[in-house]
């Protein structure tokens, strides 16, 4: 879903003249929403949780009887540095110096779950959930004083852009043995973007920039997922979902065709005595697919790997870390990789988690086509860190 | 017969701006630059060999081709196999960090995605303990034998060792450019032991202007133009001769023959290395007696015996254009003390791309090589890599010495050595004493002692290498390991005006890891580093490689390992380096000679501080069945 709205996010950069804050910041993927996913490499199709099951229906099935809610957030710490390179006569490069310095720490709704199973008549064989997901939120905002070269200020250049995209949806599960589950899930998919770049200057004479944009986005996800387990400590996970009637409106409008995503993954339990759980998925998205209003988005096909390990420590909490590597619809220079880590813990029948990831890149901005030029000929570096940490909550009532 | 085996799945990411003075991005620089002096003017080449227009279309091409590889992965994907005692096989994918991949996967074959995805390919399937077969390997194999003078594939040329795998093994180790493709087999019966082995694989090659290949290279940046440049075909045998109890145990006696013949002659030619007329004459001896023409023959000699506590070893080679190669090594051992004497003399036209013995330099250590700005082609500068020992002749000395159980020697050699191009005498010193007051504790103290002189235009330079080392280990009862290591360095050096009369220059770093383990599976391990440095460049071995430190800057790292079963293992590893460069006293007068951003010619920029923040995050997953 994160890579659907990345092509969303990036149509949206096409046509309205977007900016680098949604296409890069977090405008691909942002991590699986529950933290304790979230902290093994950011699995999302094998997120055995009430807010995993929105994302692969057949998870569902893996809930307790009764009823479990799960609520979860978090933030994301952003920090780019931009840079211009500097060349001697000789055509040399001697270093990069710094051109601009931003920060910014957007929170991040994450979702709020329940799971029904076994309970109120159901049939034993039935889950069911519910509930809302962020798919994809992003807050980002550049400012930068423009001095002359005696340090008398000239102009002041802001840019500001915030929105986010939810999802409503709804998952089922069928266990028709121990060994299959099947899943089916859709969603209504709603969201908007704002953005707004003002260059303001001293000298009247220079005309100032004021650029605002806004837009809307609404659309349906459908998923389908089946859970095969061949043994006990052994299970494996097929899902695809594919977004159908996208469109923006607003400043910017027309349909998105999207191809569908298709993931594996697999959770083993090898018996240790850490108790050690782990997991690993894959996914593809053949992103060269996506069209907007009938046009070739220019998009590349793309993958992503993910592995976890969750341990419990011997009178500790469970400790658990994970690796992912994306590779980027954009571009190569935004392929990335990430590394994860998190705990969790049970305190008074609640399970709490929380989860941390770290992504570093650094890409020229030539590199990304269609950005916006913050100094002349789009010269600038950029390095960049993503820092995002979620918590999550979760507990069971039995009826 | 259940079948076995394993799968290694690794990949090695960096992230942010990393910069070592061979890297991609110094480079990408030196291509730059050799662009901007041809359309400036600053190159003449009336009345060369040197085609101008298609050298400097090749610079142009070959610089796009390197800003496509800066966002480069690197992954490696290693599976084996086996069943019973006899048939192994075993496949490996990979691709480098920072690497290009013009060529595809195979030449001239379009592999789409996978092409993109890996520029690596080795396999290999062998059956072994077929009789007096000993084995039989189809695919990548690598074969070294006797002291490697005549044969020992690997792309690294160990430094001072006399020690390394001998005989015939599956190859799936990094080794690209003297990877062996083909088979080879190894007999062995009644005394004997007998090696046959073919191989047919593309190898690099820097190419003179009119596309013709000069000289085999050890590529780290393949661009289109130098990968698989020629193909290379190479047969061989070596039989041993076993005599012990005829003669003393341990006694042998080995001869072998390996010819090696290119698809396309190789045509060394310094006019198509070295820019005509500028500051740096052509001084390289060493590329005059590179390989010419469309091949070359090897034929060995080896032996070793054993007498009492004594060894023999040593080995000579010769090619059939009059290159001679002679290694000879003896070794005193008993319980608290060892000493190991080497001989060795490698001929000014002993070209075998195949030598590996042991040696002090590369065949292109301090030469134009190692400038490649005084190049025609930047990337030619890639010779510097060239694995092959320097013609010298040297006599290394090396000991260690037990003295009680609190005091150590692990390591006291000596190496002088003559370099031959020149005729300049050099030495090298090492000695390490270890002192452990109490069991848990050792504190190791090194010294090193170089002394170099390298050619110039006129009058040779001289180099002298101080470099003291002080390591603390720590190992408390528990599952608890620290280590504290201090280093200083300085080179005293020959002043020259041109790089600001530096006489000193000098470095050091402190570093510091723990590693816990938290149960017998599973550990973490933590370090970090904080150096400064004038001139001179530290290196600096990690838990998984060495790193080079420059500038002044700290670094951070975690490492998490865990033995999760039987048939799983994981490592995940995040490091973060920080390097300072400040960046002062840059004005100018001349208003032509001005530092300026890129893409604003007319601004000036009269100082500035660069940071670099790299880091790195890396896993590995080894799966057995």
């Amino acid at each position: 879903m994160k890579q659907i709205l990345s092509v969303v996010l990036i149509s949206q950069a096409a046509f309205a003249a977007g900016l680098p804050g949604i296409l890069l910041g977090d405008g691909e993927w942002s991590g699986a929403v529950g933290a304790r996913a979230f902290a093994m490499g950011g699995v999302e199709l094998m997120d055995a949780s009430a807010l995993g099951s929105l994302t692969n229906p057949a998870a569902a099935a893996s809930a307790g009887p009764g009823i479990t809610v799960q609520l979860a957030g978090g933030m994301d710490v952003l920090v780019e540095k931009r840079t211009r390179t500097v060349y001697d006569s000789f055509e040399s490069s001697i270093g990069e110096a710094e051109h601009a310095f931003n920060r910014s720490s957007p929170l991040i709704p994450g979702g709020l779950a329940l799971t029904l199973s076994r309970t109120g008549g159901m049939p034993d064989a039935l889950s069911i959930a519910l509930g809302w997901v962020e798919r994809a939120s992003f807050g980002y905002s550049y400012d930068r004083t423009i001095r002359n070269d005696y340090y008398v200020t000239t102009g002041e250049e802001r840019l500001e852009i915030d929105g986010c995209v939810g999802e409503a949806c709804a998952s089922a599960a069928m266990t028709f043995s121990d060994l299959v589950t099947v899943g089916l899930g859709g969603g209504w998919l709603s969201g908007s973007r704002d953005t707004r770049w003002t260059r303001n200057w001293i000298d009247p004479s220079i005309p100032d920039t004021d650029e605002a944009s806004s837009s809307d986005l609404s659309g349906m996800v459908g998923r389908a997922s089946v859970v095969v387990s061949p043994r006990e400590d052994l299970s494996v996970s097929l899902g695809v979902e594919k977004a159908m009637s996208v469109s923006w409106t607003g400043d910017s409008s027309g349909d998105l065709e999207l191809p569908p995503r298709i993931r594996a993954g697999a959770e083993w339990l090898p018996g240790n005595a850490l108790r050690s759980r782990f997991v690993a998925e894959v996914s593809y998205y053949a992103a060269s697919g996506a069209e907007f209003d009938g046009s070739d988005m220019g998009m590349r096909d793309c993958w992503s790997a993910c592995a976890g390990l969750e341990n419990h420590i011997p009178g500790g909490p469970a400790c658990r870390f994970g690796f992912r590597y994306d590779k980027s619809p954009v571009s190569r220079a935004l392929d990335s990789v990430s590394f994860t880590g998190g705990m969790g813990f049970s305190v008074a029948g609640m399970r709490l988690d929380a989860g941390a990831s770290f992504t570093p890149r650094c890409w020229d901005q030539q590199d990304i086509p269609l950005l916006p030029s913050f100094a002349d000929d789009d010269t600038l570096g950029v390095e960049e860190t993503v820092t995002a940490l979620r918590i999550s909550a979760s507990r069971a009532f039995s009826l | 017969m259940e079948p076995f085996g394993s799968l290694r799945i690794s990949v090695d990411a960096v992230s942010g701006r990393w910069y070592d003075e061979e890297g991609l991005e110094a480079n990408i620089e030196e291509l730059n630059s050799a662009i901007s002096d041809f359309e400036e003017g600053g190159r003449d080449y009336t009345g060369s060999s040197v085609d101008s227009l298609a050298l400097y279309r090749r610079l142009i091409d070959e610089r796009d081709q390197l800003l496509d590889a800066r966002h480069v992965i690197g992954s490696e994907e290693i599976a084996r196999i086996g069943m019973g005692d006899r048939l192994r096989a075993g496949v490996r994918l990979s691709r480098g960090n920072f690497s290009t991949a013009g060529h595809g996967l195979f030449s001239d074959i379009d592999m789409g995605e996978a092409g993109e995805t890996w520029d690596v390919a080795k396999g290999f399937a062998s059956l072994q303990y077929l009789g007096p077969v000993r084995q039989v390997i189809l695919g990548n194999y690598r074969l070294s034998l006797g002291q490697g003078l005549m044969v020992d594939n690997t792309d690294e040329l160990m430094k001072r060792t006399l020690y390394r795998p001998w005989g015939l093994n599956p190859d799936l180790t990094s080794t690209r450019q003297f990877a062996f493709t083909g088979g080879a087999a190894e007999i062995r019966a009644g005394r004997f032991i007998g090696f046959g082995f073919f191989s047919s694989a593309p190898r690099d090659a820097i190419l003179n202007s009119d596309g013709t290949p000069a000289a085999l290279v050890l590529s780290r940046f393949r661009t289109s133009q130098q990968a698989d440049a020629v193909r290379e075909t190479t047969v061989g045998g070596y039989g041993i001769a076993d005599l012990g109890g005829i003669l003393p145990y341990g006694t042998a006696i080995g001869a072998g023959v390996m010819n090696i013949s290119w698809s396309d002659s190789l045509s060394p030619n310094p006019a198509e290395i070295d820019i005509p007329g500028d500051a740096e004459p052509w001084l390289c001896p060493e590329f005059m007696d590179m390989p010419a023409g469309a091949g070359m023959r090897v034929f060995s000699l080896s032996g070793q015996t054993v007498l009492g506590p004594m060894s023999f070893e040593g080995e000579a080679a010769f090619q059939d254009d009059d290159g001679s190669a002679v290694l000879a090594g003896a070794r005193w051992q008993n319980d608290w003390f060892y000493l190991l004497g080497a001989y060795r003399r490698y001929s000014m036209g002993f070209t075998n791309p195949y030598n590996r013995g042991f040696a002090e330099q590369g065949r292109f250590d301090d030469t134009i090589f190692d400038k490649p700005y005084y190049l025609n082609d930047p990337l030619m500068g890639q010779m510097a890599d060239w694995p092959v020992p320097k013609p010298e002749e040297g006599l290394y000395v090396e000991s260690r010495f037990q003295v009680s159980r609190q005091v150590i020697f692990p390591k006291v050699y000596l190496d002088v050595w003559r370099s031959i191009p020149w005729g300049f005498e050099n030495y090298r010193f090492q000695g390490e004493i270890e002192y452990r007051p109490v069991f848990p504790v050792r504190f190791r103290l090194k010294y090193k002692l170089q002394d170099k002189t390298k050619m110039q235009d006129i009058i040779p330079t001289n180099s002298t290498t101080h470099e003291i080392t002080l390591r603390t280990f720590i190992l408390p009862p528990g599952n608890d390991f620290f280590e504290v290591s201090l280093r200083a360095g300085a080179v005293e050096l020959t002043p020259n005006p041109r790089y600001s009369d530096d006489r000193l220059m000098t470095g050091g770093f402190v570093s510091a890891r723990w590693e816990h383990r938290f149960t017998e599976g599973f550990s973490a391990l933590g370090g970090t580093t904080l150096w400064t440095t004038s001139g001179m460049s530290q290196w600096e071995f990690e838990d998984t490689g060495i790193d080079f430190l420059d500038g002044r800057g700290s670094k951070i790292y975690l490492t998490i390992k865990q033995t999760v079963s039987d048939s799983l293992q994981l490592r995940l590893r995040i490091l973060r380096k920080d390097t300072y460069f400040p960046r002062t006293g840059l004005y100018r007068p001349d208003p032509d000679d001005q530092y300026y951003y890129e893409g604003d010619g007319s601004s000036l920029v009269r100082d500035f501080g660069d940071h670099r923040a790299g880091y790195g995050i890396d896993c590995q997953l080894d799966f057995r069945w």
